[in-house]
């Protein structure tokens, strides 16, 4: 990387997406045609460090937290419409005809967007990074998603877009669905 | 012309005078990237930036700001009445604003100040204001000022503009107000006008050698409305596209708001919010039916009005400082300077051009 008056050489794992540091699926799962040879997948990674370090913190630590991550947004909607999962005709955030969240900066309303954005994306993201890629203030905002995926994997054995023949779990009901969360 | 030599040792110091004087507010690091905020007691603008990621427009635009109040309840007093929200109008300064930045406010106020209309909210807090810029040495590749209409040392719409040359300032006075505020400060030392004159023109030719990039903008008044609108380019500009807004808020220029009711049991707020031209939302009728309801529709929207309507309605250059920011920010690698460019040759070969 060359710039004025500076010239620095970059280890690619620093300067990888952090979704792409930790993927497990770099061979492409479904395909016609094979452009190049398949990958070794990276073996011994931790998906879920940053999750589990949120889980850990005391409940009020972990409101401070999502406070301070969401502070910036400026609910631009980039990492919703970056997203390749979304299909809603019309979003919830952008109903008019009964308008179900308020449009100014109140936390509230930016919360809500977050918190339902990630709900809806339980089981069908594939944390491909495109929203926090997208995201012009620099937000992770994949660390509302991880936690549902890593939730989803442990609960229901279910990695998002791995095959097209299973519906994905948020989506089917099987008698013996766990259910020791229903509390 | 008057200048101030301001030794970086009496920085602090006269900062110090102006709090309580005057609101301060000046760049701070957030995250990765700086913010305008304002600053506490003995806190220090961080000068050591290149811009700040959003504009400082909110500073008489807020995102989301609240006009009025109102009660349904009876049995309070002035009830079922519209009340204005007391704000804080008392003098504020903007401390190490980049000259795009303070060119921007000039722009946005042909549009909250004119002949028939006086936006209140945006022109108190803007009249409110007073602007210290800081000229730039090292611009962004994306930067493109010294052809849309200012410059890394341009001097329109400041009060005052520092240069920072390492161990001081020098502070060039350019209007009364910026001369009340480094009286204040209580920076006395005057700087030999010859010679400060000197350094800042050696200065403002190095940084405006260092702007790499640069739009052409001189046929884009000539050309024929309908056609740049009818023109079949948008398609390919507007291609990847995915209508985030994400250009026209953190744009300096855009100055696009929606107003909202707020209502909880039996009060309520009125207030008013950035819209952006980029979204379905913001022409949708009431009837369902939207006018613009396409991606490309909104994205020929945005650069129609900042490099057409804008242009012929003002007759005075584009609806752009060349900040760059949504060059920056954009998640497609949309570039206005490109779009700038084909709207400016667009039918230049063609003799039916009008
Ligand atoms: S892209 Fe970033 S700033 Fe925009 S809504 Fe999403 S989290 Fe907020
Ligand atoms: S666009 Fe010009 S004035 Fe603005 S930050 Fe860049 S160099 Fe400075
Ligand atoms: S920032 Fe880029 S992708 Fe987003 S609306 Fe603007 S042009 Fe489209
Ligand atoms: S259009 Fe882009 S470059 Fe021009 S003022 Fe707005 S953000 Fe800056
Ligand atoms: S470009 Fe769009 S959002 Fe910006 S001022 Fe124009 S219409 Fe409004």
């Amino acid at each position: 990387m060359k710039g004025e008056g500076f010239e620095k050489t970059l280890k690619k794992n620093d300067v990888l997406q952090e979704n792409c540091k930790i993927c497990m699926h770099r061979n492409p799962v479904i395909y016609d045609e094979l452009a190049a040879d398949l990958l070794d997948e990276q073996k011994d990674i931790d998906r879920y460090e940053d999750v589990r370090k949120i889980e850990d913190m005391a409940t009020e630590n972990k409101w401070k937290y999502f406070e301070d991550l969401l502070s910036p947004c400026i609910r631009c909607y980039a990492c919703r419409n970056a997203c390749p999962l979304c299909y809603c005709p019309t979003c919830f955030v952008d109903e008019s005809k009964p308008q179900w969240v308020g449009k100014s900066t109140d936390p509230v309303d930016i919360r809500t967007f977050h918190f339902l954005r990630a709900y809806h994306c339980a089981g069908r993201c594939t944390d491909c990074g495109a929203c926090e890629r997208a995201c012009p203030m620099g937000i992770k905002v994949r660390l509302f998603t991880k936690k549902l995926e890593m939730d989803c994997l442990e609960l229901y054995g279910w990695e998002a877009g791995l095959s097209l023949d299973e519906r994905p779990p948020l989506d089917t009901y099987r008698p013996n669905d766990p259910e020791d969360f229903i509390k | 012309m008057k200048y101030i030599n301001i030794d970086k040792k009496n920085w602090a110091g006269g900062l110090e005078n102006l709090y309580g004087n005057y609101r301060l507010f000046g760049p701070a690091k957030n995250n990765k990237h700086h913010i305008f905020k304002e600053l506490g007691k003995g806190e220090l603008p961080d000068l050591n930036y290149l811009n700040t990621l959003p504009s400082p427009k909110s500073i008489a635009f807020p995102q989301s700001e609240t006009m009025f109040e109102y009660s349904l309840d009876e049995n309070k007093k002035g009830h079922h009445i519209l009340k204005e929200i007391n704000k804080d109008y008392s003098p504020r300064a903007l401390i190490g604003i980049r000259p795009c930045d303070a060119a921007s406010f000039l722009l946005v106020k042909r549009n909250f100040d004119t002949p028939e209309y006086k936006d209140p909210y945006w022109l108190r807090a803007y009249e409110a204001t007073i602007f210290i810029g800081l000229a730039c040495s090292s611009p962004y590749s994306t930067c493109f000022c010294t052809s849309a209409g200012c410059g890394p040392f341009h001097e329109d719409g400041l009060d005052l503009l520092l240069v920072d040359e390492g161990k001081n300032f020098i502070a060039k006075i350019l209007t009364p107000r910026g001369e009340k505020f480094i009286k204040s400060a209580g920076w006395e030392t005057e700087a030999d006008p010859t010679v400060a004159e000197k350094i800042i023109k050696n200065m403002k030719i190095k940084a405006e050698e260092k702007i790499a990039s640069f739009v052409s903008t001189d046929q884009l008044k000539n050309k024929s409305t309908t056609r740049l609108y009818d023109a079949t380019f948008w398609d390919d500009i507007a291609f990847a596209c995915i209508n985030c807004g994400t250009c026209t808020y953190v744009c300096p220029t855009c100055w696009c708001f929606d107003i909202q009711d707020e209502v909880s049991r039996n009060s309520g707020l009125r207030m008013r919010n950035w819209d952006s031209c980029m979204y379905p939302l913001f022409t949708i009728h009431g009837t369902g039916y939207n006018p613009r309801n396409t991606k490309v529709q909104r994205v020929r929207q945005r650069f129609m009005h900042k490099l057409k309507y804008y242009v012929d309605r003002y007759n005075d250059g584009i609806q752009c400082v060349g900040c760059g920011r949504c060059i920056r920010l954009c998640p497609v690698n949309i570039d206005i300077r490109k779009v700038c460019d084909i709207m400016n040759n667009y039918g230049s070969s063609s003799r039916l051009e009008t």
